[in-house]
């Protein structure tokens, strides 16, 4: 890994609206404001603070990391445009990182090795998006597909004393309660993926994954 | 100065340059999606636009052949329009103007469509009458400067361009409905249905709901099984436009008796209909004025128009453009956006 360039990352899939210059684990810089509808108006302003106050130009950052989805689609797409934008005039490669893998890559030090958990996040009053985990070495393996499921799937889903990771509580569960990984998580995940999963800035988008449904009035 | 304009608000997804005061690109993507449903769903237009944009942008300025270090400002839609749809065009213009380092310029889209005449030549001469007649607006404009207009009138329900959608769903003549009404209307033989305008207050404002209404009983009342005959679908598609053109002539021609003006100018979608501009062009005669019509590919939404209107603001010394965020309503730039001298 290049750790002279740093990899911006970009977090707007929920109401967190928050970025990170990140050299390494050692050395990154964060900043995020939790407020809801800011992110159309406060976000690039947060980029271009944390660029000068690291002394950086776009064109200095190795690339941009996004935080993919699942999760709230407007502020899914304000990560997006922004980072089209920046890539496309900086001249660097966007990344997408899916954000249920970036919780459960940001959860691994509360696992044991080898054990199963799971991530558990809220779409709406009746559905979660939900997958299942396991960790190996100092990363995660997936131990499922990513599912979108009724709140009382995710009991026959778990196991008594499973650690689970989100914003759902179940009975018998522990719950490590994180809405949203933090931004510098995302640009950690984005550098240890290899260079060959490139995608074209084009046609990259979010991980919509739940469907919308048009309603037919009158 | 190359002016890179940007335009995402509604369903055309849009790139344009303009180097030294000329369109050099102007590269529209019309979605076609929402014909299935008759009207725009702003979540496919979000994704849409997305998808589209980059691209748009990279294509347009090969064909402009200029490069994006060269491009000295970028120019973008801020609002009135689908909020989900206007985000994307101008969060996007703001990563690439903070990328490239250049000056960001948010528009006001119906300033935008007021200056698709100024891409003309000549243009519009001060002060001027202009129509902006679109699927989502319908102004009567009183525009005295680059720097100050003011609204004379506006609809009170839907836009002139929403009731051709309307109509056209109501006989299956497809979306958007302009053109297909209009095409329908050229084949009628008895030309003598009528439908009524509304008297409404406010003395230069429009209503187009009623008409669309009006149109539906009579509809209900002739066909009850809704199978229509061709040539009758022709009759009422040509008394549908005369009474939704002729709405917009009657409040037009009235500015023009009270008011001083210099030229008459239309834009926006329904501006690209054939009896608009006809009916149009006889008044400016009768008034003696100049009458300035865009050219087709300024009459949509595009993002030569927004270009044009950063440049006039660029010009006219502007510096505080008034916009923080993106706007859905028309509300919200009288609110947001002092700039502009509204009396």
């Amino acid at each position: 890994m290049n750790s002279e360039k740093p990899v911006l990352s970009i977090e707007t899939s929920s109401k967190l609206c928050g970025v990170s210059v990140y050299f390494d684990n050692q050395r990154y810089f964060s900043m995020h404001l939790l407020e809801d509808r800011s992110h159309a108006k406060k976000l690039v302003g947060l980029i271009e603070h944390s660029l000068t106050l690291q002394g950086l130009a776009p064109s200095d950052l190795r690339l941009v990391a996004v935080s993919g989805g699942p999760g709230s689609f407007t502020g899914l797409r304000i990560g997006f445009s922004v980072a089209k934008g920046l890539c496309l005039g900086a001249g660097i490669p966007l990344r997408r990182v899916n954000t249920i893998e970036a919780l459960a890559f940001e959860s691994l030090d509360f696992v044991f090795e080898n054990e199963f958990f799971s991530v558990v996040i809220k779409v709406n009053r009746n559905e979660v998006f939900f997958r299942k985990f396991q960790k190996k070495g100092n990363f995660y393996k997936f131990a499922g597909e990513l599912l979108t499921i009724a709140n009382s799937e995710v009991t026959k889903l778990t196991q008594i004393g499973e650690l689970i990771i989100g914003n759902f509580e179940v009975e018998g569960r522990r719950l490590l309660k994180k809405e949203f990984p933090s931004p510098h998580k995302i640009a950690e995940l984005a550098g240890l993926t290899n260079a060959e999963s490139e995608e074209d800035l084009d046609f990259l988008e979010p991980e919509y994954i739940k469907d919308f449904h048009i309603v037919r009035k009158n | 100065m190359i002016i890179l304009g940007i335009e995402t608000s509604c369903d055309e997804t849009s790139a344009a340059v303009i180097a030294e005061g000329k369109v050099t690109a102007n590269l529209i993507y019309t979605q076609q999606m929402h014909a299935t449903y008759g009207g725009v769903i702003p979540e496919l237009s979000s994704r849409a636009h997305l998808l589209k944009i980059a691209p748009l942008v990279r294509t347009a300025l090969t064909k402009a052949r200029v490069e994006l270090k060269d491009v000295d400002v970028i120019a973008v839609t801020a609002g009135p329009g689908l909020i989900g749809s206007l985000i994307v065009g101008y969060t996007f213009a703001q990563g690439l103007a903070l990328s490239l380092g250049k000056r960001f310029v948010p528009v006001n889209h119906i300033e935008g469509h007021i200056y698709s005449g100024f891409l003309m030549n000549p243009p519009p001469e001060f002060p001027a009458l202009i129509l902006v007649v679109s699927g989502g607006h319908t102004l009567l404009l009183n525009v005295r400067s680059h720097s100050s207009y003011q609204i004379l009138g506006t609809t009170i329900d839907d836009a002139a361009g929403e009731a051709f959608d309307k109509v056209a769903k109501l006989m299956n003549l497809g979306y958007p409905g302009g053109p297909a009404i209009q095409k329908s209307s050229e084949n009628a033989v008895r030309k003598n249905l009528t439908f009524p305008i509304a008297d409404v207050k406010g003395e230069y404002n429009f209503s187009y709901s009623g008409l669309k209404t009006s149109v539906l009983r009579y509809i209900q009342k002739h066909f009850p099984d809704e199978v229509i005959p061709e040539q009758e679908q022709s009759e009422i598609a040509y008394g549908f436009q005369e009474s939704a053109v002729g709405a917009l002539i009657a409040k037009t021609k009235l500015a023009l008796k009270q008011g001083s003006y210099r030229s008459l100018s239309v834009a926006g979608g329904v501006a690209a209909n054939g009896r608009l501009r006809e009916r149009l062009n006889e008044l400016a005669e009768e008034y003696k004025l100049p009458f300035v019509v865009p050219a087709f590919e300024y009459c949509t939404d595009n993002g030569a128009m927004i270009a044009a209107r950063a440049a006039s603001l660029i010009q006219s010394g502007i510096k505080e453009f008034g916009i923080q965020e993106p706007f859905p309503s028309f509300k919200s730039v009288f609110a947001d956006a002092p700039l502009i001298k509204r009396s």
